[in-house]
């Protein structure tokens, strides 16, 4: 889902005009899935495009708090899990599952602060649906017990987050990046309710490189699928 | 006000969650397996917990076993079972949960490692990385 959002926001931030008028706005969305969960909660500064002023592309900066209990990370590094480490290109190369070894991470708990892009667009008077992606940020979190996994060998080992992260699309993608597919209904003036579909990558990063083979790695990514609620508030 | 206690809400509900990983299970069925010859033995001593007993490794028809006897430690999360290469599971083989934290308990082991590549049984809490208690086996 990353690369179609990248390319659709790219598209987009050229479009905008900064003339036209703003609406900030502040969400906060809680997710879970299986084992984890995030909360987060993003300020947006909207424009609005178009004559009838439906489409919107929005920045912002957004705060995500991710944890887990014992989550499989796996090989993080596109020159290693994929067929192909080219920009976009990766998103369509195979996945080298046989490169993939395992990062269980006992008590993953990450706060990544990214800056932000949002789209979405108006329906109806009361409707908004949207898609959002974090781009270039920085992470701190919980150095946690985690056990390594290669070829049936296990290994005891200490891990903690990527510090960088950075929107590259696909597997090039570094650190803890969130994305959402909202839909969002307006209960009064300023007040909406917003149902979520979240697709975090979180990034953990062991003390050596533990794994060796093809070659030696210390990045490892969970991609997690949550499902999620939350509110939004119009600040005008 | 709303925040902190989404939080709390929040961390009780993974604190919970852990719980069901806790030491809890029937070891009124494990019965040492019969015509069982030793292979390797050892004593427990303590490490960051009160931890005591004997470990026994046998075989019998063809399979391995690791046993336990008068076995004692503390309560704990995540407790789990390695046969290990050293007292800080730097490489380990997962036997599985920790059954009961007191009495004999019996454990099938799957392809026997080499006991010169792994000469420890560890009592680990692997959530935190903490050594309960440690057998030599010779």
């Amino acid at each position: 889902m990353k690369h179609v959002l990248t390319i659709l926001l790219v598209f987009m931030i050229s479009k905008v005009q900064a003339q036209n008028q703003l609406r900030p706005s502040v969400d906060l969305s809680i997710a879970a899935g299986s084992s984890q969960a995030t909360i987060s909660i993003a300020g947006w500064h909207h424009w609005q495009l178009g004559k009838k002023k439906r489409l919107e592309i929005g920045i912002g900066p957004r705060i995500t708090s991710y944890i887990g209990n014992k989550k499989d990370f796996w090989t993080a590094p596109a020159s290693i899990a994929r067929g192909s480490s080219a920009p976009f290109l990766v998103v369509f190369s195979s996945q080298e599952t046989e490169n993939w070894d395992t990062l269980n991470v006992q008590r993953p708990l990450v706060f990544s602060m990214n800056a932000a892009v949002q789209v979405a667009h108006q329906i109806g008077k009361r409707f908004r649906a949207g898609i959002n992606i974090d781009l270039v940020g920085f992470s701190v979190g919980r150095t946690s017990a985690a056990v390594f996994t290669s070829d049936g060998r296990q290994e005891t080992t200490e891990a903690k987050p990527v510090p960088f992260n950075l929107l590259l699309t696909g597997d090039l993608d570094k650190g803890s990046l969130n994305s959402e597919l909202f839909f969002q209904y307006r209960l009064k003036e300023k007040w909406s309710i917003r149902a979520v579909y979240q697709f975090y990558f979180a990034e953990y990063k062991t003390n050596t490189r533990i794994q060796q083979l093809p070659e030696p790695n210390d990045r490892f990514r969970n991609k997690a699928n949550l499902l999620g609620i939350g509110v939004s508030y119009s600040l005008n | 006000m709303k925040s902190t206690l989404l939080w709390v809400l929040f961390t009780f509900l993974f604190i919970s969650c852990s719980k069901e990983k806790e030491t809890a299970s029937d070891t009124s069925n494990d019965i040492i397996p019969a015509n069982s010859v030793e292979l390797y033995g050892g004593d427990f001593v303590s490490a960051a917990h009160p931890t005591s007993g004997k470990v026994r490794i046998v075989s019998a028809q063809g399979k391995w076993y690791l046993i336990l006897k008068n076995f004692s430690t503390d309560p704990g999360p995540d407790l789990k079972l390695y046969l290990a290469s050293n007292q800080a599971a730097a490489q380990f083989v997962n036997l599985g949960n920790l059954k009961s934290t007191n009495g004999q308990q019996v454990y099938a082991i799957s392809g026997m490692p080499d006991p010169k590549e792994f000469p420890y049984v560890l009592i680990w809490c692997q959530q935190f990385s903490v050594l309960f208690g440690v057998a030599r086996l010779s």
